[in-house]
């Protein structure tokens, strides 16, 4: 029986779900609410990235899911924490619109807010372009993203960070 | 003068080579200055067409991450006009006083993680939270009120689901009312002391004046983001209903963009907080008012990196009206109310005030109440031409300085207009190391 996740715990969803695959974490987290995230707080922050900022401040554990370029296979989904990636974002700086996600991170960190563990899942994506469904190779694993990041939720903490969370 | 100089700034304020800088001169003569905005276009109109009129605040309030109040509210009440609803009086305060919590949001945001950074010359507002902790402190604060206010009346800090045709899905009770009007009171010194560290600031914004249009929302009584018709500082007191809206942008396609461009009585116009200023600046709250003063901005004011003091004067004007918008609901008191809409066929029009400035939605419904067509007017598109003639009249006039400092100036330039070239795709993009 997994523990239950701290009350603590925040579920952070990035994207656009009308831009198909960029709202991937939207979809997942609709799918989570369906069948119940108890216990864990949770934030569709769309595209407002720098609302991530207030979404994870103070919280002992930030669960973060966003469609991301990894230079995967189309469909990917990778958990790694904030320290183990580089930003290759063209615009390394926080933009009004473009909360690059690294640096908000950062900036948590550097005022004290941070919590202390930050999970991020990248989903990497087959088709961004205008439309509301998700393209076939991602929806195909839509289930499979939200067992990946409910077994998180519920205590599976010692995943290995930064494995391809599906293989 | 011989100078040849040689400008190209991609990706100027998003990923993807959204916006770019191409600046080419020859032996001291300008051949080329040019805004060029690749951004593929979203078909956001095209989305709509064949949905339900319930549906269309919850596409429309996913075009933007920022101002998904905006286009809620523009979407909604177009729906509304077109549909023929009369809101009641308790929907149209709450949505007002809603609205000013994403104008507190989006300019704290735009000034104090933005522009800040370019005044004190580092690259970003991290680096700031070492250098200037309080500082940062008081903008996330003030960031942070912005958002849980959305929260608190949207149901959402963005992406708003309270918001309906006819009414609200969720009131706020009083204590809620309450406990945000007490917060707007301990905010407002966070704000002096933004507007004090600008203007500790203020000299290293360019002094740069170009005459232009200014177009924004009018009320004879209010400084407005919701109501009110379209004024122009080249129309004197005259007004335009937002129903004429297509023939005040009067879209155009430039050969450099992807985004469509608008003119009205000159070849270029300007939105955003510096027109709303100009042409609303008499119904300022006195402490809004006074903010203007210490930055000396008044009406006259033709100089775009003046956008963003303009800003901070509406972030003040925004809680000092929160203030008194919540004693005026709890005067009244909240009382529960249902929308009723019986969706008919139409053509309805909605405007509002986004942070970037003025905001058009249309759409026309069939007798089933399914959108048949739909047209967007962002305020970004209509101040792209105008950023264009600025670069046009500025080049000139900096040529004489380092490549260095005139990238810096116009990138300064094109973010003093606050763009929000697409807020669409919000994607991570990294390497593992």
């Amino acid at each position: 029986m997994a523990e239950p996740p701290s009350s603590d715990t925040v579920l952070v969803a990035l994207g656009n779900p009308l831009m198909k695959d960029e709202g991937v974490a939207i979809h997942v987290l609709r799918r989570l609410l369906e069948r119940g995230v108890g216990g864990v707080q949770t934030v569709d922050a769309g595209t407002s990235g720098l609302s991530v900022l207030h979404a994870i401040a103070h919280r002992g554990r930030a669960i973060i899911v966003d469609c991301a370029i990894m230079g995967c296979a189309p469909g990917d989904i990778r958990r790694f924490a904030p320290s183990e990636v580089r930003s290759t974002q063209p615009v390394p700086r926080l933009s009004t619109h473009e909360g690059d996600l690294i640096q908000i991170v950062r900036l948590a960190s550097e005022i004290g807010e941070a919590p202390r563990d930050i999970v991020i899942y990248g989903i990497e994506p087959a088709d961004i372009s205008p439309g509301t469904e998700l393209s076939p190779a991602l929806e195909a694993r839509l289930a499979d993203y939200c067992e990946i990041i409910a077994r998180d939720i519920w205590g599976c903490r010692e995943a290995n960070p930064g494995h391809r969370a599906s293989d | 003068m011989s100078k040849t100089l040689s400008v190209d700034v991609h990706h100027v304020t998003r990923v993807e080579g959204h916006g770019n800088i191409r600046v080419r001169a020859r032996d001291g003569v300008v051949e080329q200055v040019q805004w060029q905005v690749p951004e593929a276009p979203r078909f956001f109109e095209a989305m709509v067409r064949g949905r339900s009129w319930e549906e269309i605040q919850i596409v429309a309030c996913r075009i933007c991450g920022i101002c998904s109040f905006a286009h809620s509210l523009a979407s909604i009440k177009a729906v509304e006009a077109a549909m023929g609803v009369e809101v009641s009086e308790q929907t149209d305060k709450l949505r007002i006083l809603a609205y000013g919590g994403e104008q507190l949001e989006s300019h704290v945001l735009h000034v104090g993680y933005l522009v800040a950074p370019d005044l004190l010359g580092v690259k970003s507002v991290v680096p700031l939270a070492s250098t200037h902790p309080d500082v940062v402190k008081t903008v996330i604060r003030a960031h942070r009120l912005g958002n849980e206010w959305m929260e608190m009346l949207g149901g959402r800090r963005t992406h708003p689901v309270s918001f309906r045709v006819g009414g609200f899905g969720r009131l706020p009770s009083e204590d809620e009312l309450r406990s945000l009007q007490d917060r707007l009171r301990k905010a407002v010194p966070d704000l002096k002391r933004i507007a004090e560290v600008l203007l500790s600031l203020a000299d290293r914004i360019p002094a740069f004046e170009r005459e232009t249009e200014y177009i924004a929302l009018v009320h004879p009584k209010e400084y407005t983001f919701y109501h009110g018709e379209i004024g122009s500082t080249d129309m004197g007191g005259e007004l335009v209903g937002i129903q004429e809206f297509e023939s005040v942008v009067n879209e155009y396609v430039s050969p450099q963009s992807t985004a469509k461009w608008t003119r009205w009585h000159r070849d270029s116009y300007a939105v955003g907080a510096l027109a709303r200023f100009k042409l609303n600046a008499a119904k300022l709250r006195p402490l809004a008012a006074q903010t203007a003063r210490m930055f000396g901005l008044s009406p006259d004011c033709t100089n775009p990196y003046m956008n963003s003091i303009a800003q901070v004067v509406e972030a003040v004007e925004v809680v000092e009206a929160g203030i008194e918008q919540i004693d005026d609901l709890l005067t009244r008191g909240i009382r529960p109310e249902r929308p009723r809409v019986v969706p008919r066929a139409g053509t309805g029009v909605g405007c509002v005030e986004a942070p970037r400035g003025i905001l058009f939605h249309k759409y026309s419904f069939d007798s089933n109440g399914i959108c048949t067509g739909a047209n967007i007017c962002i305020p970004t598109n209509q101040n792209h031409a105008n950023i264009q003639k600025d670069f046009e009249a500025l080049v000139p006039r900096i040529l004489d300085r380092t490549e260095d400092e005139i990238r810096l100036m116009l990138e300064m330039l094109v973010r003093a207009y606050d763009p929000c070239i697409s807020c669409s795709t919000h994607f991570l993009r990294v390497e593992f190391v």
